[in-house]
Parts: structure tokens; C-alpha cells; sequence
């Protein structure tokens, strides 16, 4: 067994609850989409519904006349609030979760470098959200397939796709907080936390157009679905800014981790 | 050759002290006991010699290479084993001791392990989550011990392990050190220091207060007289116990007088006047660097 093997292990349980979860509620509101599509009394009902909350859980009834259009709106929000919540508990107790069973110094006594420890867990989370991604990727597709009609399996990839950065994006900031938490259970709140308030800073956004501006501060407004479903491709700049976060998250967790004191 | 050397080292927990100018050898081949209170700064030198923790100031070398940086690969030289043994709940013992196996590049068929298992009657296949204190012990003995290393780092290695056990542990630490394993050991309990060490250092409050052969220490051949007079009050200076001992002690009705030697002399000296009770015993440990530290200060003024 090697540290990335270890980490698995060690998230066996939270991956199969997790995904078990995701993977549910995917094939659940893909199974619905033709239900919802094909009911014009209850998608005026929605247009109804105050903009925050359309905008919060993706009630765009513009886009809600394919398959397409469903999951941007649907399947997507819950699959980024659902896994982003997962792949942020994982990452923010990356470190602490050892301070908190008292394994560290097992651990840090090994002849492995504490950069070593730190990116075979970044790389084992990594694979673990990626399955997770594809599975629910490919589920959705399935659904699709069986219970509506797909126009373009490449839009629906490019709009898990840009939920997966996005999730990256929320493990890159719980990267950071993993080196100044104390303990796994505040690692769990906090990552739950992040997400939960960059879902709601976009809701709130939606309310009124003075307060707009709340939606900067959300990782949930970075890629337009609408356009995605419109045909456009993934946007760059999006995906560069999401993935930029993961990217320097990760560099900065490590180099606050890499002479960071085993202390009781 | 130096094994371990530590200049000035000082390590501060933001106004806590955890030591302060640590100076210190061991050479190849000691077994050097690390003695002090609850404290005292012991685990956070051994963190410090782990890479655990990294030292405020003053430098630390093991094998004469300074640790300023992280050397991962010097850990294949070192078995440590710490105070409080924890390990992943979920997995087996086997599996806990192949992971540590892989990690020095050995398979577990490579090592002594199973020899050692059966001489501390482990059984490596239960879950750590049903293993007692002294079962974590045992596999941290092992874990520590299977890649064969040149230099063992242990932080009160015997608590939680019944008395055969610890026996059978001592045993093994001479043979190994017999096979020239150097070995650096911290403990509060003075009878595993005199039936291990060749070289001993007392720390206290993050001070080295001593450092010692243990053979000078057993050389002191010292006792503890506690005496109760009849007559109540100080008698240290009607009775001449200062004579005996110039530090003589008096605390709620009872003399302390520690001994060198003839110790006839003084209790003949002090059976003299009518006692109400007195017991003689070895002083401890810490008693001993106590006094042999006060004796030295003393003699430093005196210069």
C-alpha cells in the first residue's frame, strides 16, 4: 500500500456515501427531466418563483425546453452543491484529520517528504472527485438517453465539466484551510461552510440588482450554463480562473504544510 | 562518531518554553537515557530530532548532517517509537507494518517482524480499533524496529506495557545495541535508566541540567535520611545536622539529609537525641542530578 492507496482507504466510506448520494440524485432528476419539460403549467409555476431562488437553483425556464437545458438548471446545481460539499470536507481535512487521530507523527516518521504525504493526497481526492464526475457524467447521458432525448452529449459533458472545476476550485481553498484547522469535525464544517456560502452569496445575488454584485464572491456564477446549453463552448477565462484557484490553492496549503509543527 | 548532536537548540511554542540551549552528543553505540519530569521539554526534543517540530534557534545533526531541512530519507536509518501510539483505526496491524515496510522499500518477508511478533506474542492481523494501549505499543515496537535501524528514537517507550513485556523490550534494545544499534530513550522511570543506560542527561523547565556516565551517577552512592525528632522544631543547627549535610532540608516537622557515604557516621550522629520516626532511602533520580547540579553551581561561585 502507498499514500495514495492510503487516502483511499481512508475515504473509502465518505466516497461511497457521497457518490451513492450524487449518483442517486442525478439518475433521480434525469429520470424526471421529461415530466418537468413537457409540463407547461408547472414551468410557468416556476417563472412565478422569486428571482433568487431561479437563480439559486437554476429555474431558468428559457433553457428548460431540452434535456440540455434541464441539467444546466437541475442536475448541475445539485451535483456541484452535493460533490463540492465532498470534495471540500476531503481536502480540508487533508492534514488535520492525522492531528485529530493523534497519526501524524506515525505518519511525518516515515521516510516520505511532507510535500510527498500532501500531493499523494491532493493526487488520491483528485482521482476519487473524478470518478465521481464521470460516473455522474455517464449517468447522466444514460438518463437522457432512456427517459428524454438528447440533442448534444458534448453540451452535457461541457456543463458537468464546468461544475468539475468548479468543485477543484472549492478543494483548492480547502487545501489552504486544511494547515489551520485544529480538528476533522471543524475541517467538515468549514467545507460544507464554503460551499454552502458560495451557493447562497449567488442566490442572495439574484434578489435585486443592487446587490448583485454578491455573485463576484460566488464560485457558483463563474460558468454561464445558459450559454453552454446555447451552444456555446466552456468559456477560458472560466475555466482558467476555477482551475487557477486549485491550482494556487494547492500550492499554498503546501508550502504552509511543508515546515508546519507536529504539535498536542 | 556522533550519532546525535544538538547545539543550543531551542524551540519556543509562542511565550512557552519548550527547550532553551540544548547542548548535547550521543556517539555510536550509547544508550542514552533523556530523563525529566512530565514537561520538561523531553518529547519536544525528540519531535525536534524527528522533524516533527522545527527548533526556534541552535541546530540539531543526526549522522553529522544538520536538519535544517527535511530529510526524508534519513528516517530509513531511524526507529522511533512515541509516547502515545496511534494508528489508522481500519486497518490491521499486518497491514499498518507492510505499509511501513513499503515505505522503506522492503516487503514484510524482508524484515525481522514476524520474529518479533512472536517474541512479544502479537497478533498482526486484529484491527487497530480492537487493540489495547499495549497491543498499539507492541505494534509500534515492531513498526519502529522492522527496517533494522542504525539509531532508535524512543519517547517513554515502556508505558502500557505489562512487566514481561517490558523486560523482553530491554532485552531486545541490549541486543540490538549489542549489534551496535544506538539508542536515545526518554523516560520519567529511573529503574529503566540504570538497567539500560551507559550515558544519561537530566532535563528540567527545557533545561539540560546534567549530563552524566551512569556509572559517575551510581558512584554517588547516595541516600535520603528522613528523620522526626522528638523535640519539635528546626534542629539543623542544635543537633550539627549541617555538619552532615550543608543542604539539610526541614519541612513539616521532618530533616532531610542526604548522605554520601558513611553512613554509619551519621546515624550514629543523629540517634544521638530521641527520635519519633526515620527512614533511609536511595534518592531519586531527579534528586540525584538535583543535587549533583546544585553541587556544581556552588563550586562555580566559590571560583
Amino acid at each position: 500500500m502507498n499514500l495514495i492507496k492510503l487516502e483511499i482507504l481512508l475515504l473509502r466510506r465518505s466516497f461511497i456515501i457521497g457518490g451513492g448520494i450524487i449518483l442517486f440524485f442525478t439518475a433521480l432528476l434525469g429520470s424526471l427531466a421529461d415530466y418537468y419539460l413537457n409540463n407547461a403549467e408547472l414551468l410557468e409555476a416556476v417563472e412565478q418563483f422569486p428571482d433568487a431562488v431561479i437563480e439559486g437553483f437554476g429555474f431558468h425556464v428559457s433553457v428548460m425546453t431540452s434535456f440540455e437545458g434541464w441539467t444546466s438548471g437541475q442536475i448541475y446545481t445539485y451535483y456541484v452543491l452535493l460533490l463540492g460539499c465532498f470534495a471540500a470536507m476531503w481536502a480540508c481535512a487533508s492534514i488535520v484529520k492525522d492531528r485529530d487521530m493523534g497519526t501524524d507523527e506515525f505518519l511525518y516518521s516515515l521516510p516520505y517528504s511532507r510535500l510527498h504525504v500532501y500531493f499523494s493526497r491532493v493526487a488520491a481526492q483528485l482521482f476519487l472527485t473524478s470518478t465521481i464526475f464521470l460516473l455522474t457524467f455517464l449517468i447522466t447521458v444514460a438518463c437522457g438517453f432512456l427517459f428524454s432525448q438528447i440533442e448534444s452529449v458534448r453540451t452535457i459533458f461541457f456543463i458537468m465539466l464546468a461544475g468539475y472545476f468548479i468543485v477543484l476550485a472549492f478543494s483548492g481553498i480547502g487545501y489552504i484551510l486544511t494547515t489551520l484547522l485544529h480538528s476533522e469535525r471543524s475541517a467538515m464544517s468549514a467545507g460544507v461552510g464554503i460551499v454552502m456560502i458560495s451557493f447562497l452569496l449567488n442566490m442572495m445575488a439574484g434578489m435585486d440588482e443592487t446587490v448583485s454584485w454578491l455573485s463576484y464572491f460566488s464560485l457558483f456564477y463563474v460558468f454561464d450554463t445558459k450559454a453552454l446549453v446555447h451552444g456555446d463552448g466552456l468559456s477560458i477565462s472560466a475555466a482558467a480562473a476555477t482551475l487557477g484557484i486549485y491550482i494556487a490553492g494547492t500550492a499554498l496549503g503546501a508550502f504552509l504544510f511543508k515546515r508546519q509543527d507536529v504539535v498536542r | 562518531m556522533n550519532v546525535i548532536k544538538m547545539n543550543n537548540l531551542t524551540k519556543y511554542y509562542g511565550k512557552n518554553t519548550g527547550v532553551e540551549n540544548v547542548n548535547l552528543s550521543v556517539s555510536k553505540g550509547d544508550i542514552f537515557g533523556f530523563i525529566g519530569p512530565n514537561g520538561a521539554g523531553k518529547s519536544t526534543t525528540i519531535r525536534m530530532l524527528l522533524q516533527l517540530t522545527y527548533p526556534t534557534s541552535g541546530s540539531v545533526e543526526l549522522f553529522g548532517l544538520p536538519l535544517h531541512k527535511e530529510r526524508p530519507s534519513l528516517r530509513r536509518k531511524i526507529g522511533s517509537l512515541s509516547s502515545e501510539v496511534h494508528y489508522y483505526k481500519e486497518m490491521t496491524g499486518k497491514q499498518i507494518l507492510q505499509f511501513t515496510a513499503k515505505s522503506h522499500g522492503l516487503s514484510l518477508q524482508e524484515t525481522p517482524v514476524y520474529e518479533y511478533a512472536e517474541r512479544f506474542q502479537f497478533d498482526m492481523n486484529k484491527k487497530v480499533k480492537s487493540f489495547s494501549l499495549g497491543n498499539r505499543k507492541k505494534l509500534g515496537i515492531l513498526q519502529g524496529l522492522l527496517h533494522e535501524p542504525e539509531l532508535l528514537i524512543l519517547d517513554e517507550p515502556t508505558s502500557g506495557l505489562d512487566p514481561l513485556m517490558q523486560q523482553s523490550f530491554f532485552q531486545l534494545l541490549n541486543e540490538l545495541n549489542h549489534h551496535g544499534v544506538t539508542i536515545f530513550f526518554s523516560t520519567h522511570v529511573l529503574s529503566e535508566v540504570e538497567k539500560l543506560c551507559n550515558r544519561v542527561a537530566f532535563i528540567k523547565s527545557g533545561k539540560l541540567l546534567e549530563t552524566s556516565h551512569m556509572t559517575e551517577v551510581k558512584g554517588m552512592n547516595e541516600r535520603v535520611i528522613e528523620v522526626t525528632f522528638t523535640e519539635p522544631g528546626d534542629k539543623r543547627k542544635k543537633f550539627g545536622l549541617a555538619d552532615i549535610d550543608p543542604y539539610a532540608a526541614f519541612t513539616q516537622g521532618v530533616h532531610y539529609i542526604t548522605v554520601r557515604g558513611r553512613l554509619h557516621e551519621a546515624l550514629q550522629r543523629i540517634v544521638q537525641y530521641p527520635i519519633t520516626d526515620i527512614s533511609i532511602h536511595k534518592p531519586t533520580l531527579e534528586q540525584l542530578f538535583m543535587q549533583h547540579y546544585d553541587q556544581k553551581e556552588s563550586d562555580g561561585d566559590s571560583r
